[in-house]
């Protein structure tokens, strides 16, 4: 019973939402209901998800647990940014920027930390796999990639080299198509699966 | 295994002639005067039921008469077996088999009834075991003077140092002086006998010792015999007659003195034998004045690992012995290291390789600050945007003044720098021209950093709406046919009433989100996008199917876009960027080169083993 009643609403719900997108007229304001509905639950899902990483994090500073500094800092933080919204507004211009002053710099050095772990990696790769197609294509293909992405080249305004440059970056369309095609394919089964009752990924 | 009968020596239990002594190995199972191949057709004469017959008759006849007893493990008197066997009832022959009486004839006729094959068999093991038991007696006697040998070195090793001795005014050492104190008598009488053992080289030491040389060293010499230990019973039996006399050489370090301090030991017959394992015990005399003389420290200088001479001759019980002692010695070492860590790994870095990569490193990084640095921004001066970027333009210039645009906000703080370098100047064509601009995000980030999009765009900051629900929002927001809906904000239009959608996207999800949640309930040509770099291959599918009026990837096609939109651009994040692609165009250099070194390192090295 426990498994069998998430299947018959989640096959209910692909099956009305697919019926109005079909018959828009007819069911269209019975669509927007179901739309706001699954909105709702998805934001009240949010906030318990929220509330259990306070929870988790709060019992890793009671028991003192390796680490707790770091729990510290991340309540520490949610409390400010959740008062703060709610006194000041989300529509405080100050109160923005601030969070802001946080978030910029913070994904930044995110970001910058993940090329360097990219660059470490190919540095390592020739390394620790040798000499071989697979490498030797990377190599080439991310050096090439790379000096186009510089934009030296085409600021010299080779007519033969601009051609060159535009079929190469041509290239990874071949790729792209195929990862969409796949993205595509992949999504419609996964609903074909969960309309049939195929897919049961919630409560296991 | 079997022994051959002649020498005794193992064959293979195959072989049937000894690989020794050559001799014929097949007698073993010969029956001497009878020929197994003429046995055989009597044999089939004999049935079964005559031959247990023949028992029966044979037990009967033999328990009427007392049996003879035979004891295991014995074997009987030659004599008497032959008395039991030549002694036979006459009526017993009337009884027994024909076979069973040419066996007892045979073996009246042969002189040992017991047969040449075990008397043979018997002088051999007699022989081995005589042998096997003289070699374990020799290796136990090497055996415990070798143990005796090392725990007198050991004891040695923790004596004090030698000192130097003082000398008498005579230039008589004082060690010298004492050991005669203990022998006048006989030091006196065997002064010139001292010259006479010439197999010792102690008499040498002594003599140098008495010209006054240096005590220590005269102690160094002396204790030379130590190292000798299977000399002195060889030089006493060159030299009878010096053996023969008590304490001819009272000088002599206390291991050579023993042979004469203890004659009784030397008249024995098993003395020579035994004189190694009776040296520590059998000098308390002369061991407390070497220890105060300090002649012992010398001792303790010895080679500890200086095998017998006998070390060659030493038995598979032996080795064994020493193998479990090297064992138990590495064992105690493991144990004593247990605890203290390994030992730093000696890494012999060659001094060469070092400053090569440091060169070649810090030449690379030289090319970076200098291309930063020196090398102009790149700006092409003719460049021409690709297909979808052109479109877009071509878009944004379709707009005229009080047009809607809906701006989709969608990207994170880490790639602001480069969205926002793409999509100010747009923003501000658009402005300029009298467009009406409303912001919108489904993102958190994008309520905080819609401010610095506007101040970079410089435009008045405005209301940004927030679409909660991701993906549903979307479809909500495209489908939005009740004006009240709660999901969708309510400043929030008809998608259908903006005249374009312009998203700024950094993640190909939400690109897909707006495309394909949305767009169906568009019109064409109402999505138009400024997407990072990395999305612009995945937007091109999107383009050729006609789902979006255009787009441009990238801070090159958005300069390009800016200049046909007549907007000026800031360059200081496209410095960045380029200063981030040499630094990884550099370790990907510096990665294939140091590969390329090691893989010469490994060939180089693998010439001279070839």
């Amino acid at each position: 019973m426990r498994k069998t009643i998430p299947i018959v609403v989640a096959a209910l719900a692909a099956g009305f939402v697919l019926a109005a997108l079909i018959l828009r007229q007819q069911l269209g304001g019975w669509l927007d209901l179901v739309l706001n509905w699954a909105i709702i639950i998805a934001s009240a899902a949010l906030l318990v998800a929220v509330a259990a990483l306070i929870l988790t994090h709060l019992r890793h500073i009671i028991r003192g647990q390796r680490g707790f500094i770091y729990s510290i800092i991340l309540i520490s933080a949610f409390l400010v940014s959740f008062v703060g919204a709610l006194v000041l507004g989300l529509d405080n211009t100050a109160y923005l920027r601030w969070v802001a002053a946080i978030q910029l710099p913070l994904e930044t050095s995110l970001l910058g930390l993940a090329a360097l772990v990219m660059t470490g990696a190919a540095l390592q790769i020739f390394r620790s796999r040798g000499w071989s197609l697979l490498t030797i294509s990377f190599g080439i293909s991310a050096l090439v990639f790379l000096v186009i992405s510089l934009g030296l080249l085409q600021a010299l305004n080779i007519p033969l080299l601009t051609t060159i440059i535009a079929y190469l970056q041509r290239l990874p369309l071949i790729g792209a198509r195929g990862l969409l095609i796949g993205i595509g394919i992949g999504a419609l089964m996964t609903g074909l699966r969960v309309m049939l009752g195929l897919e049961k990924g919630w409560g296991e | 295994m079997i022994l051959c009968p002649h020498c005794g020596k193992e064959n293979l239990p195959v072989a049937t002639r000894c690989v020794h002594c050559g001799e014929d190995l097949e007698d073993l199972f010969r029956i001497e005067g009878t020929d197994p191949d003429a046995g055989l057709p009597e044999e089939q004469d004999i049935s079964v039921s005559d031959l247990l017959q023949a028992f029966r008759q044979e037990d009967d006849s033999q328990a009427e008469k007392p049996r003879p007893v035979i004891s295991i493990g014995k074997t009987p008197e030659p004599a008497a077996s032959e008395e039991t066997q030549s002694v036979t009832p006459e009526g017993e022959d009337e009884q027994t088999p024909e076979w069973l009486a040419r066996i007892r004839k045979r073996a009246l006729q042969e002189e040992d009834a017991a047969g040449e094959l075990s008397r043979k068999i018997n002088a051999m093991e007699a022989s081995r075991a005589e042998e096997h038991q003289g070699r374990v007696d020799e290796e136990f006697a090497n055996w415990i003077a070798r143990i005796r040998e090392n725990a007198r070195r050991e004891n040695l090793l923790a004596a004090k140092p030698a000192e130097p001795s003082p000398e008498s005014e005579e230039g008589v050492p004082e060690w010298l002086r004492k050991v005669r104190e203990l022998q006048p008598q006989d030091a006196e009488q065997n002064q010139p006998s001292e010259e006479t053992i010439a197999g010792f080289s102690i008499e040498a030491s002594a003599q140098e010792a008495e010209q006054g040389d240096e005590p220590a060293q005269e102690a160094e010499q002396v204790d030379e015999p130590a190292l000798e230990q299977s000399e002195p019973a060889e030089a006493l039996a060159a030299n009878p007659q010096e053996e023969s006399e008590p304490g001819a050489v009272p000088e002599l370090e206390s291991e050579s003195a023993e042979l004469v301090l203890h004659p009784d030991e030397e008249a024995s017959p098993d003395a020579r034998a035994d004189e190694e394992p009776s040296e520590g015990p059998k000098t308390p005399e002369l061991e407390p004045v070497l220890e105060e003389l300090g002649l012992t420290a010398e001792v303790g200088a010895l080679d500890l690992e200086e095998k017998p001479s006998s070390s060659e001759e030493l038995s598979a019980d032996l080795l064994l012995l020493r193998k479990q002692k090297e064992n138990a010695q590495m064992l105690m070492t493991l144990i004593g290291e247990e605890g203290k860590g390994l030992p730093p790994a000696k890494t012999a870095r060659e001094a060469s390789k070092g400053w090569y990569r440091f060169i070649l490193g810090a030449f690379l990084l030289l090319v970076l600050a200098a291309v930063i640095v020196f090398v102009p921004e790149a700006r092409p001066i003719k460049f021409e945007n690709p297909t979808p970027a052109v479109a877009l333009k071509d878009a944004l210039n379709a707009l005229e003044s009080g047009d809607t645009v809906l701006v989709v906000q969608e990207y994170q703080a880490a790639t602001s720098a480069e969205m926002e370098q793409m999509s100010a100047p747009v923003l501000r064509a658009l402005e300029e021209r009298g467009v009406k601009l409303q912001f919108l995000t489904t993102h958190p980030n994008g309520l905080w950093l819609s401010a610095n999009l506007m101040d970079a765009a410089d435009i008045p900051a405005r209301e940004i709406s927030y679409l909660a629900g991701g993906r549903l929002g979307v479809l909500a927001a495209a489908l939005q046919l009740d004006e009240s809906s709660a999901a969708v904000p309510g400043a929030l239009e008809n998608l259908e009433n903006y005249t374009l959608i312009l998203l700024l996207e950094d993640s190909q999800a939400d690109i897909q989100n707006w495309i394909e949640q949305a767009g169906p309930w568009l019109k064409a040509g109402k999505l138009g996008i400024l997407a990072s770099s990395q999305n612009a291959a995945l937007l091109l599918p999107y383009y050729d199917a006609g789902q979006l009026a255009g787009y441009a990837a990238g801070t090159m096609e958005g300069r390009v876009l800016a200049d046909a939109l007549d907007a000026p651009t800031a360059g200081a994040p496209s410095r960045a960027y380029q200063a981030g692609l040499l630094v990884m165009i550099a370790v990907l250099l510096l990665g294939m080169i140091i590969k390329a070194e090691a893989d010469s390192n490994a060939r180089h090295q693998k010439e001279p083993e070839a």
